[in-house]
């Protein structure tokens, strides 16, 4: 290390000689690059391939999670759909609208709910299309049982009284006294 | 900037609460939002009576009322709704004597202080013909004597049976009764028409003891005969025949004529034959059982073109009696009348209409004279007068008008000591007139700156910042608007000027007597009269439309057209100004060379912008006459309004009902000629007993009905639905006929075989939107009709029996149209009705009262779900949960709550009528008949007005406390966030 030099590191090689003394191979933590670490370029060179596929796979099952945490909370809503009841009252209409927004804000935003395990690092992007969709899905699930509930509670314009308002009157073609 | 910012928005909260405060509605408007007149009709009868230190005026009247009207002070005391013709009033020591009945007659006497029943004696319909009907006092006794259905009887207090009956055999129609020593005289008409006809029947036994005829071809009250009761040296009759120039006085008792007595002798004045031929007699001695001794009457003669009334006395000489001339007065132009009490001095009164005087005359020294303020444009001339004198002693002359009005004059004021104004106990029609709200700054600004008036934009700027500042000022000068406006000229404007919320309008009634007359809807204050006459006879007004609204930016003044009949029948229009009353046209109103069958408004505009109306004139060949009678009148409605049908033959008793098309001429003119359209044959043996049709235009907010399940009932809609009401001759029962005025088209019908109707029990009816309502007398028919009663039947129209099938035709033509479904269900009314209808709000969202106005007086409102149709049998579905229904009840509720009428007992109510206020919870609700009566009815609720207990003091409190809260934490915040920013 020339002197002069400012850059501050840690010294991480006690980590590679001490693995090796042991002769235990001992997985490197997720994400830890230990190349990086020691900040010689083409070091480790050989379980930076690996750490990569693992870093993807990883990312890819948590993106799962991602895709699949809606569909947990459908069932609590469901419920407190029930005991809200059909009539409109404040409150169920304060359960539907909560039914129906956060599914909405959450497709709205996919994109960032995602973005953390699409690009991480150096690391390539993972391909992560599969898992919005489902998260989209649940998600479109939940804005459906939300319109179920609009439908059910009859607030959903579907039935020929709620047109009857806009319904033109006839004209008569007569005239009497 | 934040507490600028605070400050306007508080200034901003103020402003709008004050303008709150300004257009509330408050609680404190009671005897405007309701008012009640009670009335009695024009009177038939008058008499003065005194006794215990009161004098009372009782009245008789067309209507059937017999009615106490205090002396002094012109109020009611009390009245008693006989309902039938009276035939007979006599008082005697605080009894009042009255014979009433056609049919079934009674005879009752009544206590003149309080008005309470004292005994009454019902005599059944006779046999045969009723002979007319008389009752008078036996001397002093309790006991009378009456003609009551075809018998003389003498009745006595606490006897349900006569003392004696004759019989009088239909032998003629008895109207005149007079008791003298152990007689009782009965004089009428005979049978034959052929003169009059006298039964002498001792009093203490009934025996008939002499049956004459006397004065051939002369009939009882037409001038030309008089009845005089002398007291002890008898009764009299006195009549000329007609072409004799000869009176003939008889002796009731004897035989034949007494003797004869000649004009010259009479009025110490020769005339000449013809004049003879012209004089009359008048009774001055109203009460004709008051046996004075000395009966005096009037003659009245023309000679030399100048009319001149006699006072005559008949005296008792030693030996024979004799004919004493009193006075002689000029009566050109006058009313003659007499004393309305018993020895009253002063024989005979003149009452001028031209010039509003009035003078006794007498026996010279007692005569007196004077003036009287008067209207004769809003009342009519003077028809009848009288004297009487009060309880103090003071001579007063009562005056009724053509029009109906009453007024007691005195000799000290010319301003009527009291006045009664009966006209609106005849009102035949009435419509509503909405007035023009408060001219606010901004109807100045919109009227300143329409953009066809002022052209230049920045004139109108200028001009809309004067028409505020304008506002501002008056306001400012009136103390804000809290000062009470007491200037005559703004309280005249007030009265035609209405309020934000279109509570006060105009009801402008017609009536039977001539007289228009507008009242304020708020309160019930006369705002015009107008009286109208044809020739001297006043018109019989039949409808009143109001035929150009008032225009708020406008200069055209509001038009009401009332439609009547003078002599023979001739129809009379008059259009005069809504607001004021003034006629529009210039010149005497005249009879149209035309009878109309119907009259009404046309769905045309005139160039001037008022409503056409249409007259319809029945005959071989129907005409439809356009009102105003202009060819461009014609024109116009040829061009808005065609193809045009009405029907005729609608009429109580008629079996065919005739529809006729308008055709319009190819040249110019103002009478149209129809062409028969249709014909609606009843069945055989039927006849109609009544008809209905919608009342005004109608509107309707939602076209179909929702049921439970979100589907939707399309109501039939159809502005020519007409309904007929026809009773079967033979077995009885009575028929309801839906039917369409343009196509004569049967849409339903519906039998009845257990009602029937008849004057009592009539057909009423109210047609709404797609619902009819009416009611039916039903008698007991065993095994068919479970009990007697007044039933109310509710048929709703649908255009299908199935949900959401609807003829999608966007035009309906009755020319092809198809039949509704129907929906009926019958209640069981709580009490007889004279009258139904239905409040009017103004979008037409609001549900529907059916208001009844019942024979009890009151005016109860039943509620739109109570008289739905489809109200269900048992126990209700979740559908016919959320549709809102009903479960089925036979019988109506009388819930006090629904009574709009509230303690008033609103008599003899023939229409019940009603008009949208602006706000749309609430309609203007009116009863008239023999009484008034307007109120304001929210069959929803008021979901638009703020409630009384909704306190003002919380809102404004919170509001400046919010106000105040902004002011102050305004600054403390903006230092906290900016302390924060730092942190």
């Amino acid at each position: 290390m020339a002197p002069g030099n400012s850059r501050v590191y840690a010294d991480l090689s006690p980590l590679v000689a001490k693995g090796k003394a042991s002769g235990k191979a001992i997985k490197e933590p997720a994400g830890f690059d230990l190349q990086a670490a020691l900040g010689g370029p083409g070091s480790a060179a050989a379980g930076h391939a690996r750490n990569d596929t693992a870093d993807a796979e990883l990312r890819v099952k948590k993106a799962w999670e991602v895709a699949i945490g809606p569909g947990k909370s459908l069932p609590m809503q469901a419920f407190m759909a029930w005991m809200s009841g059909t009539s409109v009252s404040i409150f169920s209409i304060l359960i539907t609208g909560m039914i129906l927004m956060s599914p909405l804000r959450a497709i709205m935003g996919v994109q960032q709910a995602f973005a953390g395990l699409e690009r991480g690092g150096k690391s390539a992007k993972v391909d992560l299309t599969m898992q919005k969709a489902v998260f989209v899905a649940i998600n479109l699930a939940g804005i459906l049982f939300g319109m179920y509930r609009l439908s059910i509670m009859g607030l959903l314009p579907t039935t020929t009284s709620d047109w009857l308002a806009f319904l033109p009157p006839k004209t008569y073609v007569e005239y009497s006294a | 900037m934040v507490a600028g910012r605070s400050l306007g928005r508080a200034a901003l909260s103020a402003a709008l609460l004050l303008g709150g405060l300004a257009f509330g509605l408050f609680p404190d408007e009671a005897g405007r939002i309701d008012w009640y007149r009670a009335q009695i009709g024009v009177p038939d009868r008058l008499l003065a009576h005194a006794h215990n230190g009161t004098t009372g005026i009782y009245a008789t009247t067309e209507q059937g009322v017999l009615a106490a009207v205090d002396a002094d002070s012109g109020e009611l005391r009390w009245r008693q709704l006989l309902g039938e013709h009276i035939g007979a009033l006599q008082l005697r020591g605080g009894r009042v004597l009255t014979q009433s009945g056609a049919n079934e007659s009674r005879v009752r006497v009544w206590d003149a202080h309080s008005g309470s029943l004292q005994w009454e004696f019902v005599q059944p319909p006779p046999a045969r013909r009723a002979a007319g009907g008389a009752a008078a006092f036996v001397g002093d006794s309790e006991d009378v004597v009456a003609v009551a259905g075809d018998s003389l009887v003498r009745l006595a207090p606490g006897r349900a049976v006569p003392v004696w009956e004759l019989r009088l055999n239909s032998t003629g129609t008895y109207r005149r009764l007079v008791v003298h020593g152990s007689s009782a005289f009965a004089v009428g008409e005979r049978a034959d028409g052929g003169g009059l006809r006298v039964v002498e029947a001792e009093l203490a036994s009934g025996r008939l003891q002499k049956q004459y005829d006397i004065a051939d071809g002369v009939a009882l009250g037409t001038g030309h005969t008089l009845v005089l009761d002398a007291g002890a040296h008898g009764v009299y009759v006195l009549w000329r025949e007609a072409k004799s120039i000869v009176w003939q006085i008889h002796k009731l008792g004897l035989t034949r004529p007494l003797w004869d007595m000649y004009h010259a002798k009479l009025l110490q004045e020769e005339l000449a034959p013809e004049d003879m031929l012209t004089s009359t007699l008048a009774e001055l001695d109203s009460d004709s059982g008051s046996s004075t001794g000395t009966p005096r009457f009037a003659l009245t003669y023309t000679k030399d073109r100048a009319r001149k009334t006699v006072v005559i006395e008949l005296i008792a000489t030693s030996d024979r009696m004799d004919m004493r001339k009193l006075t002689v007065f000029r009566s050109d132009g006058a009313v003659v009348g007499g004393s309305a009490m018993p020895g009253a001095r002063g024989a005979a009164v003149a009452v001028r209409t031209s010039g509003a005087t009035w003078s006794v005359h007498g026996d010279g020294a007692r005569a007196a004279k004077g003036e009287f303020a008067y209207a004769e444009a809003a009342h009519g001339p003077v028809v009848r007068a009288a004297l009487y004198r009060t309880a103090a002693g003071s001579t007063r002359v009562l005056v009724q008008t053509g029009g109906g009005l009453l007024a007691a004059l005195g000799p000290d004021s010319s301003e009527p000591l009291w006045v009664r104004d009966e006209a609106l106990a005849h009102a035949t029609d009435m419509a509503f007139l909405d007035l023009p709200p408060p001219a606010s700054a901004a109807e100045h600004a919109a009227k300143a700156t329409d953009p066809a008036v002022v052209t230049s934009a920045a004139a109108r700027y200028l001009l809309r910042w004067a028409a505020t500042a304008r506002e501002l000022g008056a306001w400012t000068a009136a103390g804000f608007g809290l000062l009470e406006q007491r200037d005559k000229a703004a309280h005249a404007a007030a009265a035609t000027t209405g309020d934000h919320f279109g509570f006060h309008k105009l009801a402008i009634f017609g009536t039977r007597t001539g007289v228009v007359t507008a009242l304020g809807t708020q309160g019930g204050a006369r705002v015009w009269a107008r009286y109208l006459a044809v020739d001297g006879a006043s018109v019989a007004i039949e409808h009143v439309f109001v035929t150009r609204r008032c225009q708020p930016l406008g200069d055209a003044p509001p038009v009401v057209v009332v439609v009547g009949r003078g002599a023979q029948n001739a129809t009379v229009v008059a259009a005069l100004d809504a607001l004021t009353g003034a006629p529009l046209a210039d010149g005497r109103l005249r009879p149209l060379p035309f009878g109309h069958a119907r009259a009404f408004v046309l769905p045309a505009v005139g160039d001037d912008g008022q409503q056409l109306v249409g007259l319809a004139t029945d005959g071989a060949e129907p005409r439809l006459e356009v009102w105003p009678p202009t060819a461009a009148a014609t024109q116009a409605f040829c061009a808005a309004a065609t193809p045009f049908f009405f029907e005729l033959g609608d009429g109580t008793g008629s079996m065919r009902v005739r529809g006729y098309r308008a055709e319009c001429p190819a040249a110019a003119g103002t009478s149209l000629t129809t062409t028969r359209a249709w014909t609606f044959d009843l069945p055989e043996g039927e006849a109609l007993v009544g008809a209905a049709r919608y009342d005004g235009a109608q509107s309707t907010a939602l076209l179909g009905r929702v049921l439970g399940d979100r589907s939707v009932l399309y109501k039939y809609i159809n502005p020519h639905l007409g309904t007929l009401a026809a009773q079967r001759a033979g077995r009885g029962g009575v028929a309801v006929y839906l039917f369409d005025r343009v196509s004569g088209r049967l849409l339903h019908s519906a039998q009845h075989a257990a009602a029937r109707v008849s004057a009592a029990h009539p057909f009423l009816a109210t047609q709404t939107e797609n619902r009819i309502v009416y009611q039916l007398w039903h008698d007991e028919i065993p095994g068919a009709a479970p009990a007697r009663g007044y039933v109310t039947v509710v048929a709703d129209l649908f255009e299908s029996d199935r949900a959401d099938v609807r003829d999608e035709r966007a035009e309906f033509s009755s020319l092809d149209l198809r039949l509704p479904s129907v929906v009926m269900a019958a209640f069981v009314a709580p009490e007889p009705a004279t009258a139904l209808g239905t409040t009017r709000t103004a979008s037409h969202i609001t549900t529907r009262d059916v208001v009844f106005a019942l024979s009890s007086g009151k005016l109860l409102a039943i509620p739109d779900p109570l008289l739905d149709p489809r109200r269900p049998v048992g126990a209700l579905s979740a559908d016919e949960q959320a549709e809102g229904l009903v479960p089925y009840m036979a019988s109506l509720p009388l819930d006090p709550r629904r009574v709009l009428s509230h303690g008033h007992r609103v008599a003899g109510v023939r229409r019940v009528v009603s008009a949208p206020a602006h706000l749309e919870s609430t309609s203007l609700v009116g009863a008239y008949g023999l009484d008034l009566f307007f109120t304001r009815a929210s069959p929803s609720g008021t979901f638009d007005q703020l409630s009384p207990s909704f306190s003002k003091l919380n809102l404004v409190v919170t509001t400046l406390a919010l106000a105040a809260g902004c002011l102050l934490g305004g600054p403390m915040v903006r230092r906290r966030l900016v302390a924060r920013a730092w942190a």
